[in-house]
């Protein structure tokens, strides 16, 4: 059993096959690595549910927390099925997505180190193993991001996930600097008190800020919508599915501790319903089929977020995995007809994609109405009426703001459905498609099937996880669900509308507080300002370095004095 | 007889540094033999000089010499390290400067530049600290205008010159007062005279005083010189005036901080504060304006003038043998990746013509062992784990922390001006990797020689080495105390 517990292993020989295999098939050995992940998640929720532990001690003794720990629990399980299966799927979407691409074998071996560093992550059993898995997987995404090194704006993407990600990591960073020795815990806590001795506050605003750094929330979205400048898949399993939602995992797993810093938690449900609002506003304006997208997946990992604001860490770890098989499937779909449609990407010229893509157009509206939450026939319907209700009963205006959002995320995903594969007006451009072949097609039913079918896997998920709610009421059909289900289907029929009316080019005036290019030109003005300090001239150099002196000491006799 | 034995009883701790000077020596002598002087005879004969150095001053005896020189535990470890730098350096030469004809008189610099940093290393006396880093200063400035008929190496070594000689007369100015004030010049008497009375003008000469030291380890603002020298010498030389003489400063600082100040200034305390203020500054000024360079030397000098704000933080943290380790630890780490990314450039520059980022595209495809290991040194500057530079950013993060409130402020400095170098570094490896190129062929014909590719690999030995070799910060502050 133990075993299990080095998951994170499994996909090594696919990786080795792939990168030096001599195979015209690259990429094929790969796949084993995702499923033998999967299977083992599957083992551990089979078996007596005891978390199995790994602990090599000394690894690192100058670390206040020297052991190398591995922590396989139910938590963890979820989380190894999650990235195996939809790792898998993705998988074989690729062979067929990448099967003319040059770079194959790079782009398999990059895949197999993102699934292998996302596992340990998931595996980790103290923060510094986390963090080698939170670094790994920043690094991976950078790497996928910037893929195609030759298009133009590629790199500059990677660098903005890299930027954001090295905010994450740097509070990660002082988080383990601030745990005093002999702390080898995941939960931060000891005998139910909060390791750091200014209160659990300082450590939960830490691992707040490393959480939405990963996760794309607040300020720090940004990158998420930039990050859709890589391959699709890439988007589907890393900027959808799994590594956006680490962030989450990560709040998940030190819910007790946070539970300890009530006004921490209380921004936290702000910051979730704030970032799923705006960013489903956003959503509206976009142009971009991927970009759309990316946006509908910072606001529903802002609806994750308010979950654990509430004190609901389960109701968000549910909508993870719901959220992990719908949107998966949604980009996936979009790559589809991206694909199709010879990497055009703008959605006027996507649209009436309905008679030449049956089969993908069925399977986005699936995706799509799990997203806007269909009650009863899809998954999304369960996790995020679970989120609501939670929000509801504990904090009224995120909630409500969360209500407002689901009418919001109807209308977004309606726009970006009926966009292209809405009624054709009969004077779009007529594409010369390159249909998807049957490997793609397939490849996607099983996250279809998941989309529909896990809504009802909660009270299983429920029965495998320590601190979740024993006495969990999942209501297929309550009252609030009905509701708010409907709610979500006014906004899909209300974008069906608009789209008519506007003849499918339905697009909000562009919005958004994109605040990055503003502070990127002050940090390039201020730059440039200390630069031209060292212009050359002798005489201001001389004369700074005398300043200097003044004012040092200056400093000194007010210190003394 | 019984006088020259006491006499060679008492200087035999500076054997290291006789070695290093008959090194010098003999490189002379080498010189004037015409058959010797075009070949690299003279080099290897101070590589010999250095690594016998390096040898002597492992000796874990401590010692004191008239006052002048002591031997404890900071300088019994950097000595030897500054000698095996050197030798590095000089070993570089070999592969480097193999068309040049000027071998005697290059090694003679180097020698001098690492005979002054021991010496400074060691000092325990004002005078000797100020001779030790005139040494150091007048072969830096030969190394830096070397290529006297470059333009811009000819203006970075005249604003050397003038810089350091100011530098060096705020220090003299600073000593003469030390001396008036206190009847002392040696570290411990300053000490007992400071601690007995307190004036403020003794804090303020010794500031003034260790001005010098702050030049060395480019403090801002005292670090104007560098850019220029940097981006005018040949890489390889730069190595030699950056790094070596930022041990040797870093451990005087130390030494300094510990012997002179009075128990109540010593820092955590009020001089920790006003060292961490600088060393924010340094930090603050040093990242922002790497971003702005369009040249990769220059982004590595300021990426020095960071570290040197870094090494002032660590020794602002603690009076204590941890902090001091970690200062020594961030020093040899810094060493071990500057060295290494300077002859990674020099390679770079001996083939694409100059280092400018602009020009630095299709480096890999060229030579693409040496850019990656580039990459790799400037990840271990950058802090990335498991490299050197992770480890020791860590270690000075963790002393930091533990301090007042400022040094918690210059904490968060140092963690926000890490991400802003990151990119300046992602600038020189996007130019040298990921830039689209013009088709250069692989640099098939030019051989790297082998002297170079040896220190290139004991380089990334270090880099890789420290960062993984966990016990090495409790292993130098076991040293030290």
């Amino acid at each position: 059993m133990n075993l299990l517990a080095w998951a994170f292993l499994f996909p090594l020989p696919g990786l080795l096959l792939t990168a030096f295999g001599r195979s015209r098939h690259a990429g094929v050995a790969s796949l084993l690595g995702p499923i033998a992940i999967a299977i083992a998640g599957l083992i551990f929720m089979l078996s007596d549910h005891t978390p199995i532990l790994v602990q090599i001690d000394g690894w690192l003794p100058v670390l206040p927390d020297s052991a190398f720990l591995l922590r396989l629990d139910g938590l963890a399980a979820v989380m190894l099925v999650v990235v195996g299966g939809v790792s898998a799927c993705v998988y074989v979407y690729s062979l067929s997505y990448m099967a003319g691409d040059r770079g194959r074998r790079r782009f398999f071996c990059l895949l197999d180190f993102f699934v292998t560093v996302m596992t340990l992550l998931v595996l980790a059993g103290n923060l510094v193993v986390l963090l080698a898995g939170w670094a790994g997987v920043g690094l991976a995404s950078f790497l996928l991001i910037s893929f195609w090194r030759e298009k133009s704006h590629t790199l500059g993407a990677g660098l903005q996930a890299i930027a954001a990600n090295a905010i994450g990591d740097a509070a990660l960073l002082l988080a383990i600097v601030m745990l005093p020795k002999g702390s080898s815990d995941l939960t931060l806590l000891q005998n139910g008190v909060p390791l750091v001795s200014g209160g659990a506050s300082t450590l939960a605003t830490l691992i707040v800020i490393a959480a939405s750094a990963k996760s794309a929330q607040g300020i720090l979205y940004f990158w998420l919508p930039s990050a859709m400048a890589g391959p699709t898949p890439v988007s589907a399993l890393i900027h959808a599915a799994t590594m956006v939602a680490a962030g989450v995992y990560l709040l998940v797993r030190t819910s007790p501790m946070l539970a300890l810093a009530p006004e921490v938690l209380h921004a936290l449900a702000w910051l979730g319903a704030i970032t799923a609002l705006l960013s489903g506003l956003a959503s509206l304006s976009q142009q971009n089929y991927k970009r759309g997208l990316a946006y509908s997946t910072c606001s529903q990992l802002g609806y994750m977020f308010a979950a654990i604001g509430f004190g609901a860490p389960f109701a968000a770890l549910f909508h993870l995995v719901t959220h992990a098989a719908f949107k998966a499937l949604l980009f996936l779909c979009a790559g589809a007809v991206i694909h199709a449609a010879h990497g055009e990407e703008e959605l006027p010229k996507l649209a009436g994609m309905r008679k030449q893509l049956p089969q993908i157009c069925v399977l986005a509206l699936i995706g799509s109405l799990a997203l806007c939450g269909l009650p009863v026939l899809t998954a999304g319907a369960f996790s995020k009426d679970l989120i609501i209700e939670a929000g509801l009963s504990s904090s009224t205006l995120p909630a409500s703001l969360l209500v407002l959002s689901v009418f919001l995320t109807g209308l977004y995903t309606g726009r970006l459905y009926f966009g292209v594969f809405g009624a054709t007006t009969g004077d779009e451009p007529q594409h010369d498609l390159h249909a998807p072949d049957q490997l793609m097609v397939r490849s996607m039913w099983p996250l279809a099937a998941g989309a529909i079918l896990l809504g009802w896997a909660g009270m299983p998920l429920a029965r495998l996880l320590q601190n979740a709610p024993k006495d969990l009421a999942i209501h297929a059909v309550s009252m609030n669900g009905l509701l708010i289900g409907a709610l979500g289907m006014t906004g899909f029929g209300a974008a069906f509308i608009w789209q008519r009316a506007t003849k499918g080019r339905a697009r909000l005036a562009s919005f958004g507080i994109d605040w990055v290019p503003g502070a990127a030109a002050a940090s390039r003005h201020l730059a440039l300002a200390f630069a031209a300090l060292h212009n050359g001239r002798l005489g201001l150099y001389l004369f700074t370095a005398v300043l200097g002196v003044a004012l040092i000491l200056l400093m000194a006799f007010g210190r003394m004095g | 007889m019984s006088f020259a034995n006491n006499a060679v009883s008492e200087l035999a701790p500076l054997a290291p540094e006789a070695c290093v000077a008959v090194g010098i020596c003999a490189v002379l002598c080498a010189d004037l033999v015409p058959a010797l002087r075009t070949r690299t005879a003279g080099l290897w004969l101070g590589v010999l000089a250095c690594a016998i150095a390096a040898v002597l001053a492992l000796s874990p005896a401590r010692a004191i010499v008239a006052q002048m020189l002591v031997i404890d535990g900071v300088a019994g470890l950097v000595r030897p390290v500054i000698a095996l730098v050197t030798a590095f350096v000089l070993i570089a030469g070999a592969g480097e400067r193999r068309s040049a004809n000027d071998h005697g008189a290059w090694a003679t610099c180097v020698l001098g530049i690492g005979l002054g940093a021991m010496l400074v290393a060691a000092a325990a006396n004002l005078i000797v600290l100020w001779l030790g880093l005139e040494l150091i200063s007048l072969a830096s400035y030969a190394l830096a205008s070397w290529r006297a008929r470059d333009r811009r190496a000819a203006e970075a070594g005249m604003k050397f010159v003038l810089f350091g000689g100011a530098a060096s007369g705020v220090m003299l100015f600073g000593i003469s007062h030390v001396f008036g004030l206190t009847g002392h010049l040696d570290f411990t008497g300053i000490g007992a005279a400071f601690a007995q009375q307190m004036p403020i003008a003794v804090l303020a000469s010794l500031l003034m005083a260790f001005v010098g030291v702050a030049y060395k380890l480019t403090i801002v603002p005292f670090h104007f010189y560098a850019p220029d020298v940097y981006q005018g010498a040949p890489a390889l030389s730069v190595a030699a005036v950056g790094a070596v003489p930022k041990l040797a400063a870093g451990a005087v600082l130390l030494r300094g901080l510990a012997t002179m100040l009075p128990p109540s200034l010593v820092p955590p305390a009020s001089v920790g504060a006003v060292l961490a203020v600088a060393a924010m500054v340094s930090l603050g000024v040093a990242s922002l304006t790497a971003l702005a360079q369009r040249d990769a030397k220059r982004i590595v000098a300021f990426s020095g003038i960071g570290h040197g704000g870094t090494v002032l933080l660590a020794a602002a943290s603690g009076g204590g043998t941890a902090a001091a380790a970690s200062a020594i630890f961030y020093l040899l780490a810094y060493a071990a990746a500057n060295v290494g990314a300077l002859l990674c450039l020099s390679v770079l520059e001996r083939d694409l013509g100059s280092c400018e980022l602009a020009k630095l595209a299709g480096a890999i495809r060229r030579r693409p062992w040496v850019t990656v290991l580039l990459c790799l040194f400037l990840f271990s500057l950058a802090g990335v784990p498991p490299l050197a530079g992770f480890t020791a950013k860590w270690a000075v993060l963790q002393q930091a922390l533990g301090g007042g409130p400022m040094l918690v402020a210059a904490a968060f400095a140092l963690l926000a001006s890490t991400a802003i170098f990151a990119w300046s570094y992602l600038l020189i490896i996007r130019a040298a990797v990921l830039a689209p190129a013009p088709l250069l062929p692989r640099a098939s014909g030019v051989r790297m020689p082998l002297p170079t590719a040896f220190v290139l690999l004991c380089c990334a030995a270090g880099t890789i080495g420290l960062g993984l070799w966990l016990d090495a910060l409790p292993a130098i502050a076991q040293v030290f105390s």
